[in-house]
């Protein structure tokens, strides 16, 4: 149905002409799904938009073929390929809050997207807004006809996107990054619908992403670009099992999975560096300057080989059968890890909760009009920072995980409760204690972009709060020096401004700035979830180093289950501002006791029992009564309504605390699906 | 695909005649201000006569007579060297005004952006008050009382200018507190006040040279106007808005006498306008100061 020739499309910028996407070829039949995946920077948004006809202004198809149903959209008139893509593609994307508008009803903006054939009568118009609606599985679907895109969840913004996408009965969509933005369960729901529509439809989609795990499980077939370039391509399954160019397997060692064991042991195997400069690529293998296993020819280009099964790969020395080796020629990057301390050695805890709750005020009232509105962040919630450990924080975005975090580095006060830092109380405090305990709990952000100062070089940046705790000035410049050496900063980087660096060197400066004041907590909240996995790798094993280096303790909060498995000794479950089970990663992971836990596990890509969690979180305005996962739970009962489970210990190995009132036996495995 | 190839070239031509042209408008701008701005601050060199001397026999001479470029004025003084001297007033007291309105509103408007709560809401009120005012009858009010000196005049300029900087830099300031590499410096111990100046002044900077741009030019029309009015510095002191009432009284024997003084204001405010959207264009603003204004 769709057949990419020898495309190229270059964007005009103020540096130069980037070829963003350079002689790839692809097709795509009807009914099949085909993952685009690589890092950032590798042309695949360029590629899709390519396709769909979405290019920015300054960018354009310069040479090759897009052929859909035995129509070049490339050689047709522009009014001719305009309709013709209208009519045979749909576009879905990364943001679904900002890709609608906010001041349209959903209804309407469905009708503007529907053939005018369908559009005649107002009453007809609104009917098959309703079919779509229905067709992506938005519950109540007359009723959301008048809602407007911020009375929306993200689950549903996304679905409404796709209703619009499929207002024309495309043969095509295009999928890019549909769920980056979503919880992992709301992602798989999604993921769902785009499946049933595909083999009830016959929809051929050509879904982009970075999530190697995601695209593995739902694709037939994959191809990974790198650097403009297609790299490899093939059965999803067989590129999988059995990589062949060095990227996609390098790809495949940086991702830290779910359903990995041997936690703690293994340091995750980074590509170093960045993917090249498009405006001036370089000659012969463009993965070369940062592949391991590159030998004089890589300096030519490879031929593309193809395989008897489809597969085919770009690249001069593949992995493939060679991979046992591969992993031994590997071996003297990987450092000796001794993993985390066993139980025994953990010490005090550091820091604690108790009971601690934060509610934001919504709205007022003013002068006595209107009703207080309160949402609860977080609504009591205990918990221990052991000495040394790694604690894990996971959930839903909206469970209150990131105001944990505030709280502990003292951004947020709790509006109930106390927190304590060596056992002493630290909110009543005066300001000099308050700045003295805040110095030994430091935060590492989630943005790389937004959480160093564009105006400061990032040497004054890691200096900052040396300055202000007395330091003099030689004192404090040797030490930025040190600590920039400490994470991985070449040297020179610290006289640059943030907007020369690359995200990972980013986050490198965030974390010296965050080890400057030498802390011994180290709250990350998701600070590898903006990063490509190949970058995230590099900053995991960096984060896995500084621990054992210097016995911090860390606090990593992310939504990314794989990355907490591969990070944390011990994991909290957060539902809804409680915390509905804690343990041992390894208990966690392995034997889930409450549901939520195994709900969440489920929805993750590549679990074989997966299941789909229904529902979305509930508002934390009104939270359910008694347990508050009870609306979502297939095992809940009249009591659950009731009676609001209180933590219990779980029994067997591991150990840990569960707040269920039927909390599921090691046998018993996933309730759902 | 030639016209693929045709639409990249186009493009690219379109972006640099974009670069180019937003580059000229700036040149052309500091061109004029320059034009005006240097002659006037080297009046007492450049000037022929002394805009002050007297020539009762020499009364509106036309241009280009007797050794005055311009002629003269209706009791002989020489036209040129009044419009050179002319602009010194307003030239000094406005730029001392929005120098002045800047360091107010900025200083303002990152406390009360950073600060929030009542401290917030009291300078607003403030500053929202000053804004409901119009500049000119307050100048002329507070002159009318106060009499009318270089002081007085600065302070009544800085007063309708400084809410502008302060609301365009408390909106940004509200803005940037909640950036993360704000917090990173509160949860880094930093204090408050060295967050305001490494962190918000810096940040705030761009627009706050944009906003004085525009302060300028309202500035100098006010001054224009009130010398208009006869609430200038002195009677004899050359002011251009004072010199612009004058010849229209002259107008019918002598329409150089306005239009002289007129034509060099024009031509400052024009530079200074240039100027000041070339700034917005290269900080990219344009956005945040319609929020902001």
């Amino acid at each position: 149905m769709l057949n990419v020739d020898k495309l190229s499309t270059d964007i005009v910028t103020a540096a130069g002409v980037v070829h963003a996407v350079d002689r790839v070829s692809l097709s795509l039949e009807r009914g099949e799904m085909l993952g685009l995946v690589g890092e950032s920077g590798c042309g695949k948004t360029m590629l899709a938009m390519s396709i769909a006809g979405l290019l920015p202004a300054s960018g354009s198809v310069v040479s090759g073929s897009i052929v859909l149903n035995d129509r070049d959209l490339t050689r047709l008139p522009y009014d001719e390929a305009k309709r013709l893509r209208a009519q045979n593609i749909g576009v879905i994307f990364q943001n679904p809050t900002s890709a609608l508008n906010p001041r349209m009803s959903v209804g309407s903006q469905i009708v503007e997207a529907l053939n005018p054939e369908d559009r005649t009568s107002a009453a007809g118009a609104d009917r098959k807004c309703v079919e779509l609606l229905g067709m992506v599985g938005v519950p109540r679907p007359w009723d959301r006809l008048s809602d407007y895109p911020h009375e929306l969840s993200g689950g549903l913004a996304q679905r409404v996107l796709i209703a619009i996408a499929l207002a024309r009965n495309p043969e095509l969509l295009i999928a890019d990054e549909p769920t980056t933005a979503l919880d992992v369960t709301i992602q798989a729901q999604i993921l769902d619908v785009i499946d049933r529509l595909r083999s009830e439809l016959g929809l051929g989609v050509l879904l982009v992403s970075h999530d190697m795990a995601l695209v593995a499980e739902r694709a037939d077939r994959v191809a990974v670009m790198y650097a403009g370039r297609v790299a490899e391509t093939g059965e999803v399954g067989e590129v999988f099992r059995n990589p062949l160019h060095r990227y996609t397997a390098g790809l495949l060692d940086a991702a830290p999975s779910v359903w990995s064991t041997g936690h703690g042991r293994t340091r995750l195997l980074a590509i170093d560096g960045t993917p090249p400069d498009l405006s001036a690529p370089p000659p012969g293998c463009r993965f070369a300057p940062r592949c391991k296993f590159s030998e004089s020819r890589c300096s030519t280009e490879p031929e593309v080989v193809r395989l008897d099964n489809g597969h085919t790969y770009a690249c001069w020395k593949p992995a493939g059968e060679l991979l046992e080796a591969t992993s031994a020629e590997m071996a003297p990057d990987v450092a000796p890890d001794h993993g985390a301390p066993p139980d025994g050695d953990r010490g005090q805890p550091l820091m604690s909760l108790s009971e601690v709750r934060k509610e934001f005020v919504i709205s007022r009232r003013v002068l006595g009009i209107g009703t207080e509105r309160r949402r609860q962040a977080v609504a009591g919630v205990s918990l221990d920072i052991l000495e040394g450990e790694s604690l894990g924080i996971v959930g839903e975005s909206g469970c209150g995980k990131s105001t944990i975090a505030r709280l502990l580095v003292g951004l947020e006060r709790p509006t109930g409760g106390t927190v304590t830092l060596h056992g002493r109380k630290t909110a009543a405090d005066g300001r000099g204690e308050q700045t003295a305990w805040r110095r030994t709990v430091q935060l590492v952000f989630q943005d790389p972009y937004l959480s160093l100062d564009p105006t400061m070089r990032v040497r004054d940046s890691i200096a900052e709060p040396l300055l202000y705790k007395g330091g003099r000035k030689r004192a404090v410049r040797d030490l930025v020096e040190r600590l920039a050496a400490e994470v991985g900063l070449a040297e020179g980087v610290t006289r640059r401004r943030p907007n020369e660096l690359s995200g990972g060197q980013r986050q490198r400066v965030g974390i010296a700035r965050a080890l400057a004041l030498d802390p011994q907590i180290l709250v990350a909240d998701e600070a590898v979830s903006a990063l490509d996995v190949s970058v995230q790798a590099v900053i995991l094993n960096l984060l896995k180093d500084l621990q054992r280096n210097r016995g911090l303790t860390y606090v990593f909060i992310s939504h990314d289950l794989g990355v907490v498995r591969y990070v944390c000794d011990r994991v909290a479950v957060m539902y809804l501002g409680k915390i509905v089970e804690t343990g041992p990663t390894e208990r966690i992971f392995s034997a889930p006791a409450h549901p939520y836990t195994a709900a969440l596990l489920a929805a993750v890509p590549g679990n074989a029992k997966r299941a789909t969690l229904e529902g979305e979180i509930p508002s934390a305005e009104n939270p359910p009564s008694g347990c508050r996962f009870r609306t979502r739970c297939r095992l809940a009962t009249e009591k659950c309504a009731l009676e609001e489970p209180v933590m219990q210990n779980v029994e067997g190995d591991g150990g840990g605390a569960v707040a269920c009132h039927f909390p599921l036996a090691r046998t018993e495995g996933i309730p759902l699906g | 695909m030639s016209t693929l190839f045709n639409k990249t070239f186009a493009l690219r031509r379109r972006q640099k005649r974009n670069r180019y042209r937003s580059g000229v408008q700036g040149i052309v701008g500091l061109a004029l201000m320059g034009m005006v701005i240097i002659p006037v601050i080297f009046a007492p060199l450049i000037a022929p006569y002394s805009p002050t001397a007297l020539n009762l026999s020499n009364v509106l001479a036309g241009p280009m007579t007797g050794g005055h470029i311009l002629g003269t004025d209706q009791l002989g003084r020489d036209l040129l060297s009044r419009v050179l001297y002319g602009g010194r007033v307003p030239l000094i007291v406005v730029t001392a005004a929005v120098l002045l309105a800047s360091i107010v509103g900025v200083v303002l408007g990152m406390t009360a952006g950073y600060l929030g709560g009542w401290i917030d809401q009291a300078v607003s009120r403030f500053a929202d008050i000053q804004l409901s005012i119009p500049s000119l009858l307050l100048a002329l009010v507070m002159l009318a009382f106060a009499g009318s000196s270089l002081t007085t005049l600065i302070l009544v300029i800085a007063l309708g200018s400084w809410p502008a900087q302060f609301r365009i830099v408390r909106a940004q300031s509200i803005s940037l507190r909640k950036m993360p590499f704000v917090e990173a410096a509160v949860v880094g111990c930093v204090p408050a006040h060295a967050i305001l100046r490494r962190h918000f002044l810096p940040n705030v900077m761009p627009m706050v040279v944009v906003t004085a741009t525009l302060s300028l030019s309202a500035g100098l029309l006010i001054v224009a106007s009130l010398g208009f009015l006869g609430l200038g510095i002195r009677p004899d002191t050359p002011d251009w808005g004072a010199m612009i009432a004058i010849g229209q009284t002259q107008l019918g024997r002598s329409w150089l006498l306005a239009v002289a003084p007129g034509v060099a204001l024009l031509l400052l405010l024009l530079g200074v306008q240039l100027v000041g959207d070339w700034l917005a264009d290269r900080f990219s603003v344009q956005g945040l100061l319609a929020r902001g204004g």
